[in-house]
């Protein structure tokens, strides 16, 4: 059901009298494209210093015990030498950070925001004042998550999967107050994205243009789609496991302390529970933004856009029934892992058949080498490694022994940066034009993307060689063990690439905010995309279209086709004769 | 390449364990070269050029169910081979006459023998080729017994106890790190474990352990 | 005027009587006794000792654990006395204990609520992990680039010391409300100087042993003797 022309008239006419003051436009806006800046600045923030933390880990890594440079200021008792619990702290608030401060506002809340009502022809989300307090809510977050690191005790030091007791238990770390503000800061986080959920989904279901069926849809809408069901149905169990954690640590509760009859495994199975379908969370948009932009580079249509909708709707399916793969060793009864290990071999099926649909996609193609192309191309390729390494954990024999290692570390790497990061980078770079009115810089995106990808590369393949000579996650000096020391120097070798990985994302921050000042105005379909967005000015106007909102007469991959002398067709272009047109 | 890293292997199950590893080595090894250099061929052959036009189709079922079949055979057949060696080391203790205790703390290992009121810190004795049942707890925290030359690894729980077994088939002092975040000393939570011929064994157990004769 | 001088009079008189019940007490030298205490205990000691397979270049290869020390004439070592009835300024000497060869050295400290130094001079990682009611519990690390913490005890309790990476670390810290105590030596003796006169009563508090209380009528200039002999 979509807003008649003529309600939508009166709504722009109306629009158009009232002028909205800096507060309304730029900070508590209700409109979906600006709420999708603000996530996506959040997003960016947050990814420095979720970047910086990595590297004070990767320092201590490669140089135990050694003074980190940068931190002498902050560590005045030992001069800038990390201790253990600070060590403990760096890891645990770099993964929090990445998790629930980059990617999830990034990929689910700008480009969730962005994408999803210009894409079906919608003048906003459904509902636009949840969608403002889903932004603001989100923000609170951060300043909580933020204020952890000022407290006594310091942050959270448990690791982002916070296993109790440790997390449990303040004096098990000498963390207090900062444990306690991860876990209400992840509260509200959870309301959050409950929000965005509702929105996204009522949204598409109800307020698609006319001739948008749902098989007519971007394939980027589809993941977002399925990414807001997972949502919905999994943040309410974070959420409440960490308000049980957090009684546990306050209120004298003992859900997770085996002293007052409680169950260590309980947080485990809460929180993976949650964790499964939070990483396809993670995943499932950098595919859609994957599979978005693959077709407008290569100048056809996706391959097998059935079967790639289909498979992220298996995978979001499966999602919930292989988390017990986190929890091999655990101690829970093992006759579970053999059920897990079933399914968790299962969901590597509908991965796999989206990489070939991509290389389908390729096969054929006239393929244009433009910098999101080039960031989804490094998706693609990075995702298959980072799949490829979870086989090996997917099997529980070779669990016992890759668990806890940094093989771990590698595959979780290869899929949320070489995964969901290269797919963020992707769609910012696409989007850029539509969603700020500016070209970005190309050559500074070549000089961003081939230092990225190939320091990337350099950082975390080595992780697969440590973990399986038996590196251990989450120690701070390797060098301790005997069976370690003869591999330290893949340490080195991986610190000093994440060190230039990190020098090499100066060229997108420079781009960025000159793009955003003086990038040469954007045209309004600069890559000759099919989608709807394309159809409105660069940037669209609030409520984005004039006073007709767009018809859609075909799918949205039509590209190189028949019916068109051009190698593209927009969604909107209407049939030049009825009976030629395809059906969809 | 990979598997030039691991670690000399002990252990009568870490065989089992080493071989599904390199056979998954091999699938994926495999499959990451296809895909590879699959991509790269498309990637230059089909270059955008002057004149060309990009074939106009949307896929192909043959090939869709072609490419769901395959991995879908290729995995089951790789959970069938899987489930035999999980089975035989999570599932079932072979019988013995040998058992230790653990009981994991913050951070340390402290190892007893039954039988014996006697308290090891950081290290355990035990003969070679006999299947040793460990009986795992912990006072705190969750730690992970992990053992990497015995390929084993097992969560010790705070509130249960957990019996695991190993079987090691060459004398040696092999290191036993603690391998789940403990908090601030996890980092260097690591014991010794000695496994000694029957004789050394006898010896060390006479002279360690009270009222424990030989083996 | 004369107003003005009468209510300066009155204020005067008024601080003057305060002054006069604030005095401190007779503290100093001229004011009190000493109090020469010794402890004994009748049975063997109790030394427990334990392989160490970690950090073995500073802890060595062996930890002895002591917990009950009987010395010549069958002192008793490590104990505290302390006289909880007498009231004093506060020692003004700082206190310290130091991790060293994986051992709390002092074993038993005694201290005034305040602070205490706890110093690392070996050169690995340490830990400070105390057990009390009373006072907040302390879990930190002392990295060996950490060479000195510093800690607060507001509260009189004796606190158990230990160390998490070296569980055979012990150690006592007795935060005492009066500032007459000492710690016996390796003979079991013990003197507290300058013990205000009069009735008092000498606690004494082993770690294995526990508590025993005796009177002792304390003389100004004298000695007075108290025996204790401490049972299981």
């Amino acid at each position: 059901m979509s807003v008649t022309s003529a309600s939508a008239h009166a709504h722009v006419e109306h629009a158009g009298h009232h002028e909205l003051g800096f507060i309304r436009t730029y900070v508590f806006s209700t409109d979906h494209k600006m709420i999708a800046r603000q996530f996506l600045f959040l997003g960016l923030l947050m990814m420095i210093l979720g970047g910086l933390l990595a590297l004070v880990v990767r320092w201590e890594l490669a140089w135990p015990e050694t003074p980190v440079p940068g931190l002498g200021r902050i560590l005045t008792e030992t001069g800038g030498i990390l201790e253990p619990s600070q060590y403990n702290m760096a890891f645990t608030m770099h993964a929090t950070i990445m998790i629930f401060f980059v990617i999830m506002p990034i990929l689910a809340g700008a480009f969730g925001n962005f994408c999803i009502p210009l894409m079906i022809g919608a003048r906003d989300m459904a509902f636009p004042f949840l969608n403002m307090l889903s932004f603001w809510v989100a923000a609170l977050a951060g300043v909580l998550m933020l204020a952890g690191f000022f407290v006594p005790g310091g942050h959270a030091a448990a690791g982002w999967t916070s296993y109790a007791p440790l997390s449990a238990v303040p004096e098990y770390t000498g963390v207090n107050w900062g444990q306690n503000l991860w876990c209400i800061s992840l509260f509200v986080l959870g309301i959050s994205s409950m929000m965005g959920a509702i929105n996204y989904i009522t949204t598409i279901i109800n307020m698609r243009a006319p001739g948008m069926k749902l098989f007519r849809m971007p394939l980027v809408v589809w993941s977002l789609f399925i990414t807001a069901i997972l949502l919905l149905l999994a943040l309410p169990v974070l959420t409440s496991g960490v308000a049980m954690l957090l009684f546990d640590r306050t209120l004298g509760t003992s859900w997770f302390k085996p002293s007052g009859g409680g169950e260590p495994l309980l947080w485990q199975h809460l929180f993976w529970y949650f964790g499964h379908p939070e990483v396809y969370i993670l995943i499932l948009p950098a595919m859609g933004i994957a599979s978005e932009i693959l077709p407008v580079f290569c100048r056809k249509p996706i391959f097998g856009y059935h079967a790639m909708a289909f498979s992220m709707i298996a995978i979001a399916f499966l999602s919930w029934v292989v988390y017990g793969h986190h929890m091999f060793v655990s101690g829970m009864n093992p006759a579970l892992g053999m059920a897990f290990t079933v399914t968790t071999m299962i969901i590597a099926v509908p991965s796999a058949i989206k990489t070939f649909n991509w290389l389908g996609t390729l096969w054929g193609a006239r393929i244009q080498f433009t910098v999101p192309m080039l960031n989804a191309l490094a998706f693609v390729s990075m995702f298959v490694i980072g799949g490829l390494s979870g086989i090996f954990m997917a099997s529980t024999p070779v669990d016992i022994y890759i668990q806890d290692t940094y093989f771990i570390v590698a595959h979780i790497h290869y899929v949320v940066f070489g995964g969901s990061i290269f797919g963020a980078f992707a769609a910012i770079y696409y989007w850029f034009p539509k969603m700020f009115g500016r070209m970005t810089n190309t050559v500074l995106g070549h000089l961003h993307f081939w230092p990225t990808f190939v320091f990337f590369n350099l950082t975390f393949f080595p992780m697969h060689i440590i973990g399986v000579g038996g590196q251990m996650r989450r120690i701070y000096n390797p060098m301790q063990y005997e069976f370690l020391q003869h591999q330290q120097h893949w340490n080195v070798f991986i610190t000093v690439s994440a060190l230039l990985l990190g020098l090499g994302q100066i060229p997108f921050v420079i781009n960025f905010f000159w793009s955003l000042f003086a990038g040469k105005k954007a045209p309004l379909n600069p890559w000759n995309a099919n989608t709807l967005e394309w159809t409105a000015s660069s940037p669209p106007p609030h409520l984005n279209w004039g006073p007709t909102l767009p018809t859609v007469y075909r799918g949205p991959y039509e590209y190189s086709s028949p019916e068109s002398r051009d190698d593209w067709l927009p969604q909107t272009a209407p049939p030049v004769t009825a009976a030629g047109a395809r059906r969809h | 390449m990979l598997d030039w890293w691991l670690p000399e292997n002990v252990s009568t199950y870490g065989q089992e364990i080493d071989w599904l590893f390199h056979l998954i080595y091999y699938i994926t090894g495999a499959t990451f070269v296809l895909v590879f250099v699959t991509m790269l061929a498309f990637i230059v052959m089909y270059r955008d050029r002057p004149g060309r036009r990009a074939r106009y189709t949307h896929g192909n079922t043959p090939l869709e169910i072609a490419w769901t079949i395959v991995p879908a055979l290729i995995l089951v057949i790789l959970t069938f081979l899987s489930v035999p060696a999980w089975s035989k080391i999570k599932m079932h203790v072979p019988p013995t006459d040998f058992d230790v205790n653990v009981t994991a703390k913050q951070f340390n290992w402290q190892v007893g023998y039954p039988g014996s009121d006697k308290v090891f810190l950081d290290e355990m004795h035990v003969p070679v080729n006999k299947v040793v049942r460990v009986h795992l707890r912990s006072q705190d925290v969750i730690h992970s017994f992990f053992v990497p030359q015995f390929r084993m690894k097992q969560d010790a729980v705070p509130g249960r106890e957990i019996v695991q077994w190993f079987e090691v088939m060459k004398p040696g002092k092999y290191e036993w790190p603690c391998a789940e975040l403990c908090g601030f000393g996890h980092s260097g939570m690591r014991g010794w474990i000695y496994v000694h011929t029957p004789e050394e064994y006898a010896q060390w157990a006479a002279e360690n352990l009270e009222g424990k004769g030989k083996k | 005027m004369r107003r003005a001088l009468g209510a300066v009079l009155a204020a005067a008189v008024v601080a003057g009587v305060l002054l006069f019940v604030q005095r401190p007490g007779p503290v100093d030298a001229q004011g009190g006794g000493t109090v020469e205490v010794t402890v004994t205990y009748n049975g063997a000691p109790v030394v427990e000792k334990l392989k160490v397979n970690k950090d073995t270049e500073k802890c060595g290869t062996e930890a002895v654990i002591e917990k009950v020390v009987v010395g010549s004439n069958k002192g008793l070592a490590n104990a505290v006395v302390s006289v909880p009835s007498a009231k004093g300024a506060p020692r003004m000497a700082k206190v310290t204990v130091d991790q060293h060869g994986c051992k709390f050295v002092p074993h038993v400290t005694a201290m005034m609520p305040g602070e205490l130094d706890l110093k690392n001079s070996d050169d690995i990682l340490h830990n400070i992990h105390t057990y009390s009611t009373a006072n907040p519990s302390i879990n930190k690390a002392q990295p060996k680039f950490k060479k000195l913490m510093m800690e607060k005890f507001e509260k009189p309790e004796i606190i158990k010391l230990t160390c998490d990476v070296h569980s055979w670390m012990l150690g006592w810290v007795a935060v005492l409300p009066t500032p007459f105590f000492a710690v016996t030596d390796a003979g079991g003796a013990a003197k507290i100087e300058s013990v205000p006169a009069g009735k008092q009563t000498v606690e004494v508090w082993h770690e294995t042993l526990g508590k025993q209380t005796k009177e002792v009528d304390v003389k100004a200039g004298q000695v007075a003797k108290v025996s204790f002999e401490m049972k299981k």
